[in-house]
């Protein structure tokens, strides 16, 4: 069986010109100032019938990278007149005692209180629908910027008439497992008519068979033949983007050309530092098998 | 409301503009009326190299007892009323011999003056009465100028010859290492005003930065004014950079060139007509590229990485009065990676320039001026899938400059400008049918707008000891049609969301600023060595670069003041004591304070490539830089050289950066130090050993850590937030320049310079990158080992490098 590595060779412009004059790179520990210990959060709930799950830790100075769980906690979700309060766990694990469907169009309210201080934090539930299409492609160009390779592709159709903007998030799933090396996977239809994704693909000619403006969105991956591929595709807030936005910005900031670095756009209300974000969004899914 | 107020407001100022125009142009022409009848004895003429014919720009030309002078303008032209009778003047000038002419003065007289070169031998030996080229009375302050000959001096990185690095080794002038970019005086990049021969250079780097775009042969001098900006400038806060092309030789067919590392130059000129009018020709190409391809990495093979670039100058007597000059640049970078992908950008300039001597106190220059910049990124996917992303701006700009020589205690400049502006802010489309066919074409409209403006500026001696200079600038800018621009709403984040749309037709004013920009400059000699000086100017700027990072990339497109955007505003007040000591050394110490208006940066995560929103994305805020430069220079004798000290701070405060609070730009070094030495070893050796010292400038750093999905950020709570003296910057450079002696004989001349750039590979952050840690795992994949680890990326250690130079 083949193998072969598939991903966006990460040769950029900048990189290579500057790698001719680059003497060298080195570590250098900077003495830095601290802050007060910040609450971090991750996770919150989606439209499928699941536990809802919120996950506590402590910030920790830059150099360090242990973030301790925070176990005193009080967390709730409201939704109208319904209160959920989570209990936990394991170790700043917070979950709600039964599974849980968000509603479309409805907005939902984490409040945690700790140390005496309070934070909230507000979301509404975006609808989408569902993915047409899953399916992989054998790709044999090698054009400077994708190798030769399995890709999946996805094609969705999307709301229409509904919302000028529409925001996604895709995880990928290899054999069950997250892929992440391809870091965070989000896009918008904000600078297009049409979103990259609503497109029925020709398994023939997955490529040139686009009409009107229209690129098949690959999804990159180290794909081989008897893989399971599943695709996760999320349709979340404006502000949700721009905080994955943001977060991605900082995993490729560096550089003498990049913007000066800031904490993107939480969607959490406090008068205290806090980390994270309440996630609530849509999920709709598919699957593919690699096979020749 | 605001768009109904904004009319009234143009209403209102369109008649307040026309009133203004009138009442100026019936001044001007009062005053040219006046000086008709003006009756003076005059002597004036042009003022050139012996040798060359070449125009020298600021000859001091005085009495011997030194109750009159002047200096020659950037013509070469000067003009001197003198009392009737027996008349001793001096015409003096750096590196040249000193004039002496005895005029019996009866009636106005045309002198033309040639001045010769001083030859090796006298450099060294005739220092010592000549300290009148550089007196102090004659100096401006703020103002820093150097000419080509010590510039190819100073060594540089790959021994290319630079203006712009070698600039910034004076006083209140910095620049990081790997940027064209300088920062005068607190000013950001974009705020400097790059003239070549009068036309605006919009991006004067190659490489990235790495080199300037200005090629030392074809380059007569440069001049920089950081403070005291002469009303007959403006249009940017800091600093006008003003570098003028050589004539060309009007005696001679001659040429030279050199071999360097990065590249190759060739410079021919000579006489048209003899005397009368002459041609200059510049090249200049980088070969990084041809070592590509050596390279064993297909990859590398096919990619391409070049610049290149070409100065042209001619200039033509069409009578003693009249005289034109036509000049123009043109130059482009290109790299391209296999044939997907190609960047490619470049400037170019045209000037057409018409001199002419109404009569001996009225030197009038009209100037019609084209200048252009480009950028263009390709990206190739397939056949049926190219793109091309093209953006850039445009000027035409028609520019009027009279000086009236009324007396010798009076000088008045006045004149005006109109730039007509085009940008360009995006483009995107399919490169080839095939994929047009497919891809619709995404173009954002262009913007249009008139820059003008109209100066007086009066210089007055009181006495030989008390001289003035005060003048006033009144800019206009118009936003013209057709166009589109938008109101903003903001969401909860800050994120701008366009609320209303407004169309304009062709040619419609549909926006505009005026401003009034005062400017003084008072000089006082306490005695024939020492004078004190004191300046203040207002400067505004219509146009700004988007761009936030510390280095300015070619696709910082630039952007026009409008609806949205209120033009930058500066107050700079200086002050300074002047003295020379022994002839052979001049010394200055200068403090200055600047405020600075309407200063612009973007929100966090700002999208600022190919966004038609670009304005709503837009912060403002207030700025203040402060400093005192120090400079001392030993021009003359065996051992000569300068020491430039700097200490300065430079803050901007600005609404959501910062949590609104003040912060250190990122090119604030509080200490500036450049020491540079040249010693005469034997005729046909020097050696010159240049240092910089750089105390480190703000960095933004993280102030925790925080997982989320899997993976840690650092949080960034605050702009510029860390300082660390592991960052200082320091280097030392030296250079040997050999000039062999058999060179003397021969009718051409070939020298050369070794050069040997950061001598003690000091490693200097050139970037601070803040990431978790990455390692290779045994598949060869790159996983996070979840320590956060902060790297610097050295740019350059030793470099050494030669450069052959030949002329003839």
């Amino acid at each position: 069986m083949k193998q072969k590595k598939m991903r966006f060779r990460k040769t950029t412009i900048i990189f290579t010109i500057c790698s001719l004059f680059i003497a060298c790179e080195r570590d250098i520990d900077l003495n830095l100032p601290t802050e007060e210990v910040a609450l971090v959060l991750e996770g919150g709930l989606t439209n499928e019938n699941e536990v809802w799950q919120i996950k506590l830790s402590e910030s920790a100075p830059y150099y360090s990278n242990s973030y301790p769980p925070i176990k005193d906690a009080l967390v709730m979700i409201t939704h109208g007149n319904e209160i959920d309060t989570l209990y936990q766990t394991d170790p700043g694990m917070y979950q709600t005692i039964d599974k849980k469907q968000g509603l479309v169009g409805e907005s939902y309210t984490l409040t945690i209180k700790w140390k005496g201080n309070s934070y909230t934090a507000t979301e509404m539930l975006h609808d989408q629908l569902p993915l047409d299409t899953v399916a992989a492609f054998y790709l044999a160009m090698d054009n400077g910027f994708i190798e030769e390779g399995w890709y999946a592709f996805i094609g969705a159709d999307e709301i229409q008439g509904k919302r000028d903007r529409d925001y996604y998030e895709w995880k990928v799933f290899i054999n069950d497992t997250l892929y992440e090396e391809n870091g965070i996977l989000i896009d918008t239809d904000e600078f297009r008519d049409v979103g990259f994704w609503n497109i029925l693909i020709d398994p023939n000619n997955p490529l040139a068979q686009q009409k009107e403006g229209i690129l098949p969105r690959p999804i990159v991956s180290d794909f081989t033949e008897g893989d399971t591929v599943r695709i996760e595709q999320y349709a979340i807030s404006k502000n949700y983007y721009d905080f994955l936005f943001g977060l991605q910005n900082l995993q490729n900031s560096g550089g003498p050309f990049s913007s000066p670095a800031s904490n993107p756009p939480s969607n959490i209300v406090s008068s205290k530092t806090a980390y994270g974000y309440f996630r609530v969004a849509h999920k709709v899914g598919g699957m593919v098998v690699i096979e020749e | 409301m605001f768009w109904s107020v904004a009319k009234q407001k143009y209403l209102l100022d369109t008649y307040v503009r026309n009133k203004f125009m009138k009442s100026s142009f019936t001044f001007l022409s009062m005053i040219i009326i006046q000086m008709i009848h003006a009756q003076d004895f005059t002597i004036s003429g042009r003022i050139t190299d012996a040798a060359s014919g070449e125009a020298l720009i600021g000859v001091a030309i005085y009495l011997e007892d030194a109750s009159a002078g002047d200096v020659s303008n950037e013509y070469g032209f000067y003009s001197l009323s003198l009392p009737q009778g027996e008349q001793k003047v001096l015409f003096s000038y750096l590196g040249y011999e000193t004039l002496a002419k005895s005029i019996n003065l009866k009636q106005n007289s045309n002198i033309n003056i040639e001045l010769s070169e001083k030859s090796a031998q006298l450099k060294e030996a005739v220092v010592t009465s000549k300290a009148q080229d550089r007196k102090v009375e004659n100096k401006e302050m703020s103002v820093v100028k150097m000419d080509i000959e010590t510039i190819k001096e100073i060594p540089v990185v790959f021994g290319e010859v630079d203006v712009i690095k070698t600039i910034a080794l004076l006083p209140g002038i910095q620049q990081a290492e790997g940027s064209s970019g300088l920062n005068i005086r607190g000013g950001g990049q974009d705020q400097n005003l790059i003239l070549l021969d009068e036309a605006t250079v919009y991006n004067a780097s190659h490489l990235l930065g790495f080199f300037s775009i200005f090629n030392g042969d074809a380059i007569k001098g440069i001049e920089v004014y950081k403070g005291g900006i002469p009303a007959k400038y403006g249009g940017r806060l800091a600093s006008i950079i003003d570098v003028r092309m050589k004539d060309g030789n009007k005696k001679r067919f001659a040429g030279q060139g050199g071999i360097g590392l990065i590249s190759s130059r060739l410079t021919l000129e000579g006489p048209i007509v003899k005397d009368k009018s002459s041609f200059m020709l510049s090249g200049r190409r980088s070969y990084a590229d041809v070592f590509l391809a050596f390279s064993k990495d297909d990859a590398i093979k096919n990619n391409t990485l070049y610049f290149y670039d070409a100065n042209l100058k001619a200039n033509y007597e069409l009578s003693e009065q009249d005289k034109l000059f036509v000049s123009g640049y043109f130059g482009r970078d290109v790299f391209g990676f296999t044939d997907n992908f190609r960047v490619a950008w470049g400037n170019g300039t045209g000037t057409i320039r018409w001199n002419h001597i109404f009569n001996q106190k009225l030197f009038a220059n009209i100037s019609a001026i084209y200048s252009n910049f480009d950028y263009s990124f390709g990206i190739k996917f397939a056949e049926n899938a190219a793109f091309s992303i093209d953006q850039g701006q445009e000027d035409w700009n028609l520019k009027i400059d009279v000086t009236n020589y009324f007396s010798s205690k009076s000088k008045l400049y006045f004149g005006g400008q109109n730039i007509y502006h085009t940008f360009s802010p995006g483009a995107f489309r399919g490169d080839n049918q095939a994929t047009k066919d497919r891809f619709n074409d995404v173009v954002i409209p262009r913007k249009f707008a008139l820059e003008s403006a109209l100066y007086l500026d009066h210089k007055y001696k009181f006495n030989s000891r008390f001289d003035v200079r005060y003048g006033l600038r009144y800019s206009l800018f118009n936003n013209l049609g057709k166009g589109r621009e938008f109101r903003y709403e903001y969401s909860d984040y800050g994120a701008p969301i366009a609320s209303d749309t407004f169309l304009y037709k062709k040619g419609e004013m549909y926006n505009y600023f005026g401003n009034l920009e005062p400017r003084v400059a008072l000089n006082y000699n306490l005695n024939k060595e020492q004078a004190v000086k004191a300046s203040y100017n207002r400067t505004a700027q219509y146009i700004q670069q988007a761009s936030n990072s510390a280095n300015s990339l070619p696709i910082s497109n630039w952007f026009s003041a409008g609806p949205n955007v209120n033009p930058q505003i500066s107050d700079q007040v200086a002050a300074g004591y002047f003295r020379n000591f022994k002839n052979s050394i001049e010394s200055s110490v200068e403090v200055y304070y600047k405020w600075m208006d309407q200063q612009v940066d973007f929100r966090n995560n700002a999208q600022l490539f190919f966004n038609e929103l670009l304005d709503g994305e837009l912060l403002t805020g207030i700025g203040r830089s402060y400093g005192t430069e120090l400079y001392i220079n030993k021009y003359a004798g065996k051992f000569t050289g300068f020491l430039s000290y700097t200490l300065s701070k430079t803050e901007r405060k600005v609404n959501g950066i910062n949590g609104n609070r003040w912060y250190r730009t990122n090119f604030d070094r509080r200490h500036n130090i450049a020491l540079v030495l040249t010693r005469e070893v034997t005729p046909s050796i020097s050696l010159t050993g240049s240092f910089v010292y750089q105390s480190n400038n703000p960095i933004t750093a993280p102030t925790a850590s925080y997982p989320y999905d899997g993976n840690t950020y650092g949080s960034y709570p605050a702009r510029n937030n860390v300082n660390d003296k592991q960052l200082d910057y320091h280097r030392l450079d030296l250079s040997i320049n050999l000039d062999p002696n058999k060179n003397k004989g021969r009718n051409y001349k070939s020298t050369w310079n070794f050069s040997f750039y950061n001598v003690y590979a000091r490693e200097n952050a050139w970037v601070i990158n803040f990431t978790a840690e990455e390692k290779e795992d045994k598949d060869g994949n790159l996983v996070q080992t979840g320590r956060n680890v902060s790297t610097k990326i050295v740019l350059f250690k030793l470099i050494p490098s030669f450069t052959w130079n030949f002329e003839f």
